[in-house]
Order: structure tokens, then sequence, then C-alpha cells
């Protein structure tokens, strides 16, 4: 890519929200688990985190809905581990930016079987308060996918420690 | 001296040695590696070395007993070395989880310590004419009160502080654990035998069971010390061979990008970072933007993403179930 094109994609960044983001991470416990940051960007509403099977994804890779209680995020089930958590991790980018903007739902396919991605949109479009989103990645330039982005690749190196990171350190000697 | 005392000596001097690599390194690194409870690993694998030695492993006990008098002090400083090597165990596993080891529990640890080499002076202080230097002196002179006296103290003390160690581990699941436990039973064993064998020889000779627990004591205690100390190097060299992993995988999946003209990972301070970026970049392009991946370079890409679930695990605690649940102020 041109120095110019990086320049212009580096325009499309919400730098305060990735700055708040980078706090919000650090204030986090030492060897914070996926599991223990949830709870901490729900911020005091149920969070549900679900695997959904592989039929009308296409080139989604992650959908949030969101109201005042609850926060569901959808994954792609048969996606490997490592991705997934990549794709939660940005859909907490947008918990944290707090976007409020409903996209693209008219975009969604036709209904599918019961217990796929379509009926769990379904069952959410009815309610207007629902703020929606289906996420790609960001070869695109919007600016709320790509600062979610930069905040996943933040939360992923604030969880990436080794596994048994606390022994190590006790035990080594060098 | 057996090749198992002379392994240990390897292991225990090696490891203490490799702590010298921080020359060079800034004075906080220092300042971290040479506080507690950092320290309390290197300072065991050093008292560890220097208790062996006194074992005749390299010099011949009869020299070193020699500059002690050559009336068996040797053993009271062997004996003393060892509590103060396998105390320094205790306080490093207790240690790794930081409840464990608040600070009333660090003085009390320090004054159990201190009692207990005192102990093991004051008995060793009763047992008057000793005789020359003898390997086996403590169960040669078995038979005097004060020798079993100073021999069951060191034996009882050995016994608590290797349980303290394996307390200290209690519910922690690394692999390297599996051989500090089985290090940790071998010694308590070849103690427990040892002491048996000791009082029963003092008190009630049992025909034919005399001098089982010393003939036992050697081939069961020293394979137990190899095996503590394995865990140390274990825990020691994890991290390296880790980033060696880390840079390895990155080269695959970054020739990946490279071949595909994909945007390379943002540069980051750890190479597992560039890693996880870069795999998400693949796999991005794969999903979104199918681009063709031979089949070499997905095994690469699915290699990568495997070795960083396993070595890095950040998966939801219940991946395996459909939906997670999150609730607000739950414990954990």
């Amino acid at each position: 890519m041109s120095d110019e094109g990086t320049a212009m994609l580096d325009a499309q960044i919400d730098w305060e929200a990735i700055r708040r983001a980078k706090n919000f991470f650090a204030k986090g416990p030492a060897g914070e688990s996926l599991h223990q940051l949830g709870r901490r960007v729900a911020g005091g509403r149920l969070m549900t985190i679900e695997r959904v099977g592989d039929q009308h994804w296409g080139a989604l890779t992650g959908i949030l809905l969101m109201d005042d209680a609850l926060i569901r995020i959808l994954v792609r089930e048969t996606d490997p581990t490592s991705y997934r958590t990549r794709c939660i991790l940005h859909e907490f980018g947008h918990v944290l930016c707090g976007h409020k903007r409903c996209t693209a739902l008219t975009a969604v396919p036709s209904p599918a079987d019961d217990g796929s991605l379509l009926d769990v949109l379904r069952g959410n479009a009815a309610d207007k308060s629902a703020r929606a989103y289906l996420c790609t990645r960001p070869t695109h330039e919007i600016v709320g996918e790509r600062t979610a982005e930069e905040i996943a690749r933040l939360g992923e190196a604030h969880l990436l420690k080794p596994q048994f990171n606390l022994d190590e350190r006790s035990w080594a000697v060098a | 001296m057996t090749i198992l005392q002379q392994l240990a000596l390897v292991l225990l001097t090696a490891s203490f040695l490799l702590r010298l690599r921080l020359l060079g390194q800034p004075a906080s690194a220092w300042r971290i590696a040479f506080s507690p409870p950092a320290i309390y690993p290197w300072l065991a694998c050093g008292v560890g070395a220097l208790a062996i030695l006194t074992q005749g492993v390299v010099w011949p006990q009869q020299q070193l007993d020699g500059l002690l008098g050559s009336s068996n002090v040797l053993k009271l400083v062997q004996d003393m070395l060892t509590v103060l090597a396998f105390t320094l165990c205790a306080w490093t596993a207790l240690s790794v989880d930081e409840n464990r080891m608040t600070r009333k529990s660090t003085v009390s640890q320090l004054i159990q310590l201190v009692l207990m080499e005192i102990a093991l002076v004051v008995s060793f202080a009763l047992t008057t004419d000793r005789g020359p230097t003898d390997y086996l002196f403590v169960e040669h002179q078995q038979g005097r009160p004060a020798v079993w006296l100073f021999g069951s103290i060191y034996l009882l003390e050995m016994i608590y502080v290797t349980f303290l160690m394996l307390r200290g581990i209690r519910g922690r699941r690394a692999t390297p654990y599996r051989w500090y436990r089985i290090g940790g039973y071998a010694v308590i064993t070849a103690c427990t035998l040892e002491l048996f064998d000791l009082s029963t020889s003092h008190f009630a000779p049992i025909a034919g069971l005399r001098g089982i627990g010393r003939a036992l004591f050697d081939p069961v205690f020293y394979p137990g010390v190899v095996a503590i100390v394995a865990t140390i190097v274990s825990f020691t060299v994890a991290p390296w061979l880790r980033e060696r992993s880390v840079r390895r995988h990155l080269e695959d999946v970054s020739a990946t990008i490279e071949r595909h003209d994909l945007i390379a990972p943002a540069p980051c301070d750890r190479a597992v970072e560039r890693l996880a970026d870069a795999v998400t970049i693949v796999r991005n392009a794969h999903v979104q933007d199918p681009i063709k991946l031979s089949a070499s370079e997905l095994d690469d890409l699915n290699r990568a993403e495997a070795f960083l679930q396993l070595k890095f695990g950040y998966a939801l605690d219940q991946d395996h179930e459909r939906i997670t649940r999150i609730n607000p102020g739950q414990a954990r």
C-alpha cells in the first residue's frame, strides 16, 4: 500500500477512542482472561457470546446486538478459536466506543433455518431500540470499523500472556 | 559419588550461573532479579550446589572436613545447607500465588527456618567425640542418643519442608510440576525410610531390616533432587523455546503475507503480538476477500493459530459451549 494510502487510512481512526481503550485495558488485573475482560466491557449489563452455524455468514466475521440491558455477540461457529477471539474483541471495541449507529440490517440475506444467524437477527430486528452491527474486517474505510479493529488488536496484546506466566516468572532463574 | 549427585550438581550450578546473563541489562532488571521472591529459586540452586559439594563430589570430604577441624562438622554444614535450599524452594512455591505468601507469612517462614537451623546446631553440639571424618557418621554412630537425635531432627525437618514445597504448588497445573511432585514425594519417601531405619536401629533393631533405609536413601533422594531441579530448568528455558517457536511461525505466516501482497502486521513490542496480527491478516483475507492459499500456506496458518491457542490460551472460559453468558459482577 502507498504511504499516501496508509496516511489516509490512519486519519480514519478515532484516536481518542483508542487512547481510552488503552487506559481501559491497562486497568485490568494481571493475567486477565477474555471472560473477565468481557465482564468489564459489559459494564453492568449481561453479555452473551454465541457461536452460530456457518450458513449465511458469507464475509461477515461478527455481529453485535446491544440494548441497555443486554449485549449479544455472535461469532461463526466454525472459525478457529484464536480468530473467533479476535472477532469477539472487535465487538468489544464497538461496545467500548459506544457506537450507536445501526447499520446494514436491511442488507441481511433471506431467512434461514431455525437456530441460524438470521433467526437470531430476526428475533432482534423487531426491537427498534437494539443497535446492531454487522461487522466485516477493515479492508474498507469506515472509521468505526477501523477503530474497533485497532481496539481488538490492543485487546489481543493485553490478553496474550503465556498460559503459565506466573509460574515461569516465579521459578525461572534467568 | 553417584552419577545422580554429579548430575544434580551440574544442573544446580548451571542454573545458578545462568543468572549472570543479566550482566549488561539495566539496573532495574538486577533489582527485580535479586529481590524476593525472584531471588529464592536462584539462591536455592546456589545453596543446593554447595550442599552437594560437601558430599565430596569435587573435593574429597576429608579435605573439606579438614578445614573445619576433621570432626564431621561438615555433616552439620551439609544438613543446614540442604534444609536452607529446600526451604527456599518452598518459599518460591508459596510465592507463585501471592495470596499465599503475605508479609506476615514471610516473617513466620523466616522464623521457622531460623528455628530449624538452631535445632540442627544445638543437637549437633550435643554429639561429642564424633571421631574422624566419616561420610556415614550418623549411621555408624546411631546407637548414641545424641547422634540419633541429630540425625532424626534433620530428617524430620526435610520431610516438613518438602511438604511445604508440595503444598505451595497445590492446584497449579503447569506440566513441569509433574516432575516437581515426583521429586518431592521421592525426597519424603527417602527421608521417611531413613528415619525409620535410624529409629528402629537405635531403639528396637529388626533383624533383616537394618540398613535398608540407608541403602535406599541415595537411589531415592537424589533422583528426587534432580526432578525438582529439572522443574526449575524447565520453567527457565520455556520462555526461550516458546519465543523461538513464535518467530518460526511468524516467518512462515509473514511469507504468506508477502506472497499475496497483503498489508504487513503493525510494528509491535512483542513478536507474539505481531504473530497474532499476521494470523488475523491472513485469515481475514481468506474469509473476506478469498485469496487462494496453497495447502502448505493453510497448514502454516492453522499451525500458527493452534500454537497461539495452546501456548497463550486466551479463549473464553467455556469455549466449548455454544452460548457463553457473562453475568455482571459474577465471582470467578
